[in-house]
């Protein structure tokens, strides 16, 4: 009951701020009455003309996708790498200065390259998506991976368990704190860099939308499909990774 | 149901150089419960540690069973360890954590709820670990090393940090399972009486580097009771006659106790009440 109660208080709280947010917008909007901040009332109505027309829910269809496929791999790809660095000091020594460098390459020069190198394809986007966000969920898994507790997987060795389910009783409960950060992190990052790898070398979704409606210089249609695309990654958090977040951590005292 | 031999050489510690364990031989008969007494940092855990082949940098050999099987091997002897602290995996429900250790079959699940049962746990199989006292993690552990039907059970200070009733109530508890199964039990502990009260036999470990220097057979009837008379006056007479029992012996006594090793069993054979 408790839990319930503070649970909705705290969804009034994030409904609030919200809600502040867009009366200041508002207000902001009336008082200049400049043509370069439309209202929200205006985004909203555009917002809903281009969901009327279609080619919006196609477009933000298009870039979930790319989102869907790179968050996967790279936190796949990410995880097995900070697993094995957060195990080994040698693999971490060896691999640690490949790691500083992919932190710190800027997500622009990866995407060129990737396009120079594999074509203006699909699979360079997303490989160029997926490698920015692969360092950071590797830092972040290494540290998980150093705080496992040998106890617990003498435990697992003690009593035989089998590899699979030592992975998936012993050793992956520990690291989900730092997987949930992971995974947290990695949709606001990887969405933001997906619409720049849209804008530079594809013909559909959200950032290919946005650049050509900045040729034409309509900030109304730019916001629109910003709120929307913002509105559905707040969805799939409220809906998806809270959630999951609880379910995991519904252990804790 | 396994016997058991050790023979430790000799057990370094590199850092800080330190010889842990050395010249430490003794065998525990199959089904027989081993209580192995010494001061701290006698390396009792380490011991522990070398025969359930958690720590494999030794020399010396362990064996295990009639035949000469190395443990962990891939016919090795099932082995479970119940450790000081209770470890159970905390994101695991109490049932799951039995479950752990066990196949999915029909047959362990409800093996798994039996021995929950056994221990008193019926009514808290749903719950996490964290909602659980420090006794009942600990039974749970008990549960969770007689699920795999051990052939040898190590226990390391299992009871230590527990309030006097609930301690001895987990003793009884284990010393039901081990009536109704007879794993051989090697059993950790720096509590005397503790030892007499549980055990077949008692080795006494000297202090760093830890050998066997003295052992005593405890031939009281059970069930026993830590308060019985016997239990009393075995626990006072070895503490008489030797002052530095739970410190480690000084090396004179030891000499003293070598060569008094066949006095020393029959001085166990006190007469119950």
């Amino acid at each position: 009951m408790v839990e319930a109660a503070s649970r909705l208080s705290d969804a009034w709280l994030r409904g609030l701020s919200l809600l502040g947010f867009f009366v200041f917008w508002q207000l902001a909007a009336v008082l200049l009455a400049q043509p370069l901040l439309p209202s929200p009332t205006v985004v909203f109505a555009n917002l809903w003309g281009h969901v009327m027309e279609g080619e919006l829910l196609y477009h933000l269809g298009v870039t979930l996708a790319r989102v869907a496929v790179s968050f996967f791999i790279a936190l796949v790809i990410g995880t097995a790498i900070g697993i094995l660095m957060g195990r080994s000091s040698r693999v971490d020594g060896a691999l640690d200065g490949m790691l500083v460098l992919g932190l710190n390459i800027p997500a622009l020069v990866t995407i060129i390259l990737c396009y120079i190198w594999f074509g203006l394809t699909e699979a360079a986007a997303v490989t160029a998506v997926a490698l920015n966000k692969i360092p950071t969920v590797v830092v972040t898994v290494r540290e998980g991976a150093r705080a496992v507790d040998p106890e617990l997987m003498e435990v697992a060795r003690i009593y035989r368990i089998g590899p699979l389910r030592t992975l998936m009783r012993v050793y992956l409960p520990q690291l989900y704190p730092y997987l949930m950060a992971a995974a947290r992190s990695g949709l606001a990052l990887i969405w933001k860099i997906v619409l720049v790898v849209e804008l530079l070398g594809r013909s559909n979704g959200v950032g290919f939308q946005i650049g050509t409606y900045f040729q034409f210089f309509d900030i109304t249609s730019i916001l629109a499909y910003t709120l929307a695309f913002a509105g559905v990654i707040l969805i799939i958090e409220a809906s998806a990774v809270r959630p999951l977040e609880r379910h995991l951590s519904r252990w804790r005292p | 149901m396994t016997s058991l031999e050790i023979s430790v050489d000799r057990k370094v510690y590199r850092d800080p150089p330190t010889v842990a364990l050395e010249a430490l031989r003794f065998s525990v008969a199959e089904g027989e419960f081993l209580s192995v007494v010494g001061p701290s940092a006698a390396g009792k855990s380490t011991l522990l540690n070398i025969i359930a082949g958690l720590d494999r940098d030794v020399s010396g050999e362990i064996r295990l069973g009639p035949e000469d099987r190395q443990p962990n091997g891939e016919d090795a002897a099932r082995i479970a360890f119940v450790f000081q602290s209770p470890r159970l995996m905390p994101w695991l429900s109490v049932f799951d954590n039995v479950r752990l250790v066990l196949t999915e079959s029909d047959e362990d699940q409800e093996r798994a709820r039996r021995l929950l049962n056994a221990v008193g746990l019926s009514e808290f199989m749903d719950a996490f670990p964290s909602r659980l006292s420090g006794g009942m993690q600990r039974r749970v552990a008990l549960a969770r090393a007689f699920a795999v039907r051990p052939q040898l059970l190590l226990m390391d200070e299992p009871f230590v940090s527990l309030d006097a009733p609930t301690a001895w109530r987990l003793r009884q508890q284990l010393l039901d399972l081990w009536d109704e199964l007879k794993p051989t039990i090697l059993f950790v502990t720096h509590d005397l009486r503790e030892a007499l009260t549980l055990s077949d036999r008692v080795l006494f470990l000297s202090g760093r580097p830890g050998r066997v220097v003295l052992e005593r057979t405890v031939d009281l009837p059970r069930p026993r009771a830590a308060q019985d008379a016997g239990v009393l006056a075995l626990e006072e007479r070895l503490l008489n006659d030797y002052p530095q029992l739970l410190s480690g012996l000084t090396e004179d006594e030891e000499v003293a106790a070598a060569t008094d090793a066949s006095a020393a069993v029959n001085d166990a054979r006190i007469p119950s009440p």
